[in-house]
């Protein structure tokens, strides 16, 4: 009786003691909130790859000391949820300071939520004072020019990437010498294939449990391969020039195998197909539901000597390795390839580096000149030195030289640009769910492309539908900013920036709707036996 | 220093500035309208275009704006387009040879063209003529053009007829002043050339034309015409112009994924090089 008594009274006081902590937090904090000489800025982002949350830390700990009535505070949410919880804080008006805008956020007028900084931009990053950048416009600090948060409807600049990647295979060093007798990765897609064969080799007379390759993201990191299948036929369907239209524009790729120019009969779409199956016969049983994690416990453990995965991986995989990590580009068939090389014109280019993870101010946030001032310090040339040292990512701002590890990762420009992706929109949907015809036990490329034929043209036309519909709301959308930026430069004396978006408002809204009228106009010529106009080569 | 104490700091730089602005030229009572407008924050700019015709019901650029607001609206239903055509028309119909008559006609075409939920092509092709017409070198005619070129040039028709439609926007191009309006006729009418009837020699010189008045300010629209110019002109026979065109897309675009081709091709024409980056 006696000691349960005093049981109850050391839970109680426990009780009292945590209800006290906690109070004590929540009343520090909310002074620390409503203290208007303090000021806390929050910056949520999905990054959640190895490094990248500890180089945020450090570059919010260097702001701090040179603000001490600045704290920053990141708010890292996983990618699953990350869409959905971005898009119900800005539209509630809730949303932090900086927001890492991701797609599908926010819906179409996902920009009337952020502020654009395309004046900002135009000057030069104060926090480049002392470097080569010190007089340069913060827009051209960039190595893609900041292209990535320009928006070409607004024609304005949204906020400022801090990230960039490529797709790379990582292999363990140790285990390579263990198999091939040296540690040089291999140079041809051929190469490649004969690499994974003297793994089964070896893991057969061993009796080791070893794959040859693993990679998570699906069949996302196949892409690459498929895509350098089709240059020639995506070259060949374009209208205007001789080269694909872009990594993601699938509209005449759709729209001449809507009116009958091709087939899945194509070379280029069988190739691509088989390339993939051929590599996902290296790859674990249920490869395509490997997530991250999973890909990189197989890689860790030298259950795999090899792991495709995204550049910003890098620190992680090394963290976790336990064995020295070189990495080596993807490699494709060459032109010279019997079966695959009369589809290619050259190795995929990689093109300029791409940034990503726009970090986007809202403006419902509480303190967005803070918010600026951070993102300007966040990439000015001395953090994100250190920023790509510590996360091990690649750096955004030109005139750094990529350190170490990072220098295996930079993109290579050599090469003909790929085709477009399929792994977006409906038709990504229905290409992805016959993907089992093409990986499953008895899978072949003709059992996946008889499955597809029949349903490629329905999801092209809506993938298509959905573009039109699109451009055509982002053209009405514009009508009026154009207008309204007509009225403003007629007012007192026009800056060039404001001459400048006015020119490119008016450019993109006619490119946008000359592109919906095409679309519309080939739609319909597919659907009919007979049309006047002539149809494109 | 920090970025709050710097904003006393900041504010009394702006003071001056705003004070000029002030005494000199004071930006229009609709000014912060047209400004929400601009950023696309249709629910602000009706406060203000709502607050500027209760102060002064006859504010013809009041009634404008609250019109043009109604088609920005995130909810916008067919009964807002009706609303903001009623008001469009009652402006023109006011004056029909003022700025605002004439936007309004104009903002009437994009209606019946964009805005409805029920296009109508053929009235909209009406408007606009009837606009370009009535007002030839007005700002909102020079507008109307390429979206003219483009509702006649992509349309299923006999190839005779689109010959005509052809040289109707031909015979507009040189009476066209504004450099975007004659920029986007050239460019709309270009790419259909080339789109739609693969005709290199028609179009080759419209987009040498936009390339050389330096009026394409989209970089990614650049990075296309100066290889479509590029192309063009290498079919044409025009090897000098083509190999200008490709150095110059080297020069704006080193590291684009099809910058290695390029320098490919440049270094196979058979013609003098130029250097990276000089115009043809």
């Amino acid at each position: 009786m006696i000691r349960s008594r005093r049981y109850r009274r050391v839970g109680f006081t426990l009780l009292a003691l945590a209800f006290g902590l906690a109070a004590w937090r929540v009343l520090t904090h909310t002074v620390r909130e409503n203290d208007p000489r303090h000021v806390t800025l929050r910056l949520a982002h999905w990054q959640l790859e190895g490094g990248i949350r500890e180089a945020f830390d450090a570059i919010a700990h260097d702001y701090e000391a040179l603000h001490p009535d600045v704290h920053v505070e990141q708010i890292p949410v996983p990618v699953g949820i990350y869409t959905s919880w971005g898009t119900s804080q800005i539209i509630g008006g809730a949303a932090p300071d900086l927001v890492e805008i991701k797609g599908g956020m926010g819906g179409p007028e996902l920009w009337s939520y952020f502020l654009p900084i395309t004046e900002e931009v135009s000057r030069p990053n104060p926090y480049n004072a002392g470097t080569p950048l010190a007089n340069v416009a913060w827009r051209n600090t960039y190595a893609d020019g900041m292209d990535n948060a320009y928006n070409g409807g607004m024609f304005e600049t949204y906020g400022a990437s801090v990230f960039a990647s490529t797709i790379r295979i990582f292999y363990n060093v140790q285990l390579m010498r263990e198999v091939t007798g040296q540690a040089e990765p291999p140079h041809s897609f051929e190469e490649l294939m004969a690499l994974c064969q003297k793994v089964r080799d070896h893991a057969d007379r061993t009796g080791r449990p070893l794959l040859p390759i693993v990679c998570s993201y699906g069949t996302m990191m196949m892409d690459d391969l498929f895509r350098s299948q089709l240059q020639r036929l995506a070259s060949e369907v374009n209208p205007g020039v001789r080269f694909p239209a872009g990594p993601t524009d699938t509209t005449d790729l759709f729209l001449s195998y809507l009116n009958h120019q091709w087939t899945l009969d194509h070379p280029g779409f069988h190739g691509g197909a088989e390339l993939m199956r051929r590599v996902g016969r290296e790859m674990p049983p249920g490869f395509m539901q490997l997530n991250r994690e999973q890909a990189l416990f197989y890689f860790a453990q030298s259950r795999a000597l090899m792991f495709m995965a995204f550049s910003s991986d890098a620190t992680g995989i090394i963290r976790q390795a336990n064995f020295p990590v070189r990495a080596f580009r993807n490699p494709t068939p060459g032109p010279s390839t019997p079966e695959f090389g009369a589809n290619l014109l050259g190795p995929n280019s990689e093109g300029a580096l791409f940034t990503y993870g726009l970090l986007g101010i809202p403006r419902s946030s509480p303190h967005p000149a803070a918010a600026l001032d951070f993102l300007r310090f966040l990439t000015s040339q001395p953090e994100d030195r250190k920023f790509a040292r510590l996360s091990g990512s690649l750096p955004v701002i030109v005139g750094i030289e990529p350190e170490g590890f990072a220098k295996e990762l930079v993109p290579d420009s050599h090469g003909f640009p790929p085709g477009p992706t399929l792994a977006l929109g409906e038709t990504g949907r229905v290409f992805s769910n016959q993907l089992h015809l093409l990986f499953g036990p008895d899978g072949s490329s003709a059992a996946f492309l008889a499955a597809l034929s029949p349903l490629l043209p329905d999801c092209m036309r809506t993938d298509l539908t959905n573009g039109l519909n699109g451009a055509r709301r982002s053209a009405a959308l514009n009508d009026i900013t154009i207008e309204a930026t007509r009225q403003l430069l007629r007012e007192g004396t026009p800056t060039a920036t404001l001459r400048r978006k006015y020119q490119g408002l008016v450019e993109t809204q006619n490119e946008q709707e000359a592109n919906a009228y095409y679309i519309e106009l080939r739609l319909a010529q597919s659907t009919k036996p007979q049309m006047y106009a002539d149809k494109p080569r | 220093m920090t970025v709050p104490r710097l904003l006393p700091v900041i504010v009394a730089c702006t003071l001056p500035w705003t004070a000029s602005r002030g005494a000199g030229e004071s930006p229009s009572p609709l000014h912060a309208g047209w400004q929400d407008l601009a950023l696309v924050n249709a629910s602000d700019a009706q406060r203000v275009f709502a607050a500027a015709q209760e102060s002064n019901p006859a504010s013809r650029e009041a009634r404008f704006g609250a019109a043009l607001t109604l088609l920005q609206l995130r909810s916008r239903t067919p009964g807002h387009v009706a609303d903001a055509a009623e008001l469009l028309e009652n402006l023109r119909q006011e004056n029909p040879n003022d700025d605002i008559g004439i936007g309004a006609a104009y903002y009437l075409a994009r209606i019946q063209q964009l805005h409805s939920f029920t296009p109508d092509r053929a009235a909209a092709v009406a408007s606009y003529r009837a606009l370009i017409a009535a007002h030839p070198g007005h700002p909102y005619a020079q507008l109307a053009a390429p979206k003219l070129a483009l509702l006649l040039l992509y349309d299923d028709v006999p190839s005779a007829e689109w010959e005509k439609r052809v040289a109707e926007i031909e015979a507009l191009i040189p009476q066209l002043t504004a450099p975007e309006a004659a920029r986007d006729t050239r460019l709309t009418l270009g790419t259909a050339l080339i789109r739609l009837r693969h005709d290199h020699a028609r179009a080759y010189p419209l987009f040498a034309a936009c390339l050389n008045a330096d009026s394409v300010t989209r970089m990614p629209r650049l990075n296309t015409v100066l290889v479509q110019a590029a192309e063009s002109a290498e079919r044409l026979g025009k090897r000098p112009e083509a190999a200008g065109y490709y150095a110059e897309f080297l020069r704006v675009f080193p590291n684009d994924s099809k910058s290695d081709e390029i320098r490919h091709r440049l270094a196979t024409l058979p013609v003098p090089k130029p250097a990276e980056g000089v115009r043809p």
